[in-house]
């Protein structure tokens, strides 16, 4: 079978996108890998449109969470496990206003990561492009925040962390070290879930290969846990960056 | 030690030999691999056996405190150097 095979094939366009991909220099034969994960980014993006709109209408008509499963319980439980974390994790009053990246961030993430597990559809969170998107998304995020609050405190904490006088002597050490861990921030997010996505989608390939049947299925399990683990990770770090960025310091 | 030196030596001229066969260090990329995943697994493990065991033992003591979200912040941050290390092995893999 076709290594490539996969759902999208279905979709109106798709050997257009491949094609003209394959012309890139950049991607060349690998052009129906970024076809995949460009259709799967789409795919999330409408399947997300869709249950915002659903439960938007069902949150406008009544406030009571509902029982049924569906988007609108899938969104209810996301977006409340992102608010109790926004809330304990961001220090301040404002957590409102970081809310909707980190929940956005939270949902496109989820819904890639699960898509991975249908058989036949690739997540496209396995592709380091995807994720580093994100990533530097939440590393300019939380930077252009810290400038907002602290102004050039936000610098000088980098320089000078400790915050008492003398340690300025330390800031020529300081601010090199500083910047080389706030830029690792956005590498080891990405890094980290697209090698869990990887990982994953390789050992379930692996065991599907040799037999398909009720053999994945234990990997299957590991990976819903590990596909819900690292959105939750992802948000959560998202939220400390921003929470370390916010809170008021004094210089 | 010196079993660890031999055992390097043979392992080094037989992958030389399978170079000079045409096989294009594809057997030292295997290996590599195969050592970078292992023995990120290992430390990994190691790390995250040390981290679980205090948690929970903490979680344990005191039930009502809130340390499941730093507890699994701090997993996070193990495996992910065990995650570098696989991703390395794609990449030597991708060489063979």
């Amino acid at each position: 079978m076709d290594p490539h095979a996969s759902w999208f094939t279905l979709f109106p366009g798709y050997e257009a996108v491949v094609a003209l991909l394959q012309q890139n220099l950049l991607y060349g034969k690998a052009g129906v890998v970024v076809a995949q994960h460009l259709f799967g980014a789409i795919f999330v993006l409408l399947f997300l449109l869709l249950g915002a709109s659903r439960s938007a209408r069902y949150f406008r008509s009544t406030p009571v969470p509902t029982r049924r499963f569906g988007f609108t319980l899938i969104y209810d439980a996301v977006l409340g496990i992102a608010a109790g974390m926004c809330k304990d994790l961001i220090g301040t009053d404002e957590w409102k206003r970081y809310f909707p990246l980190i929940s956005t961030l939270g949902l496109f993430i989820f819904f890639s990561n699960i898509l991975g597990l249908i058989p036949g559809f690739t997540p496209p969170t396995d592709n380091l492009e995807t994720t580093v998107v994100c990533a530097v998304t939440v590393f300019l995020y939380y930077n252009f925040h810290g400038l907002r609050r602290n102004g050039w405190g936000h610098i000088a904490h980098m320089a000078n962390p400790a915050g008492l006088k003398a340690t300025w002597l330390m800031a020529p050490l300081m601010l090199p070290i500083e910047l080389i861990g706030h830029l690792a921030r956005p590498l080891s997010l990405a890094l980290r879930l697209r090698g869990n996505m990887v990982g994953d989608h390789a050992v379930i390939a692996a065991f599907a290969g040799i037999l398909p049947v009720l053999l994945p299925l234990p990997f299957l399990v590991m990976g819903t846990l590990v596909c819900t683990l690292q959105a939750y990770v992802f948000c959560m770090l998202t939220s400390i960056y921003i929470g370390m960025a916010v809170e008021h310091q004094e210089h | 030690m010196r079993n660890l030196y031999s055992f390097l030596i043979v392992l080094l001229s037989s992958s030389a030999a399978l170079a000079a066969d045409g096989g294009g260090g594809g057997g030292l990329a295997a290996i590599g691999a195969g050592l970078a995943i292992g023995l990120a697994a290992l430390g990994g493990a190691i790390g995250q056996g040390k981290a679980a065991a205090s948690g929970l033992e903490a979680m344990g003591r005191n039930p009502n405190s809130s340390l499941m979200a730093p507890f699994i912040v701090g997993l996070a941050l193990i495996e992910s150097l065990v995650i570098y290390g696989l991703l390395i092995a794609f990449q030597l893999v991708d060489k063979i």
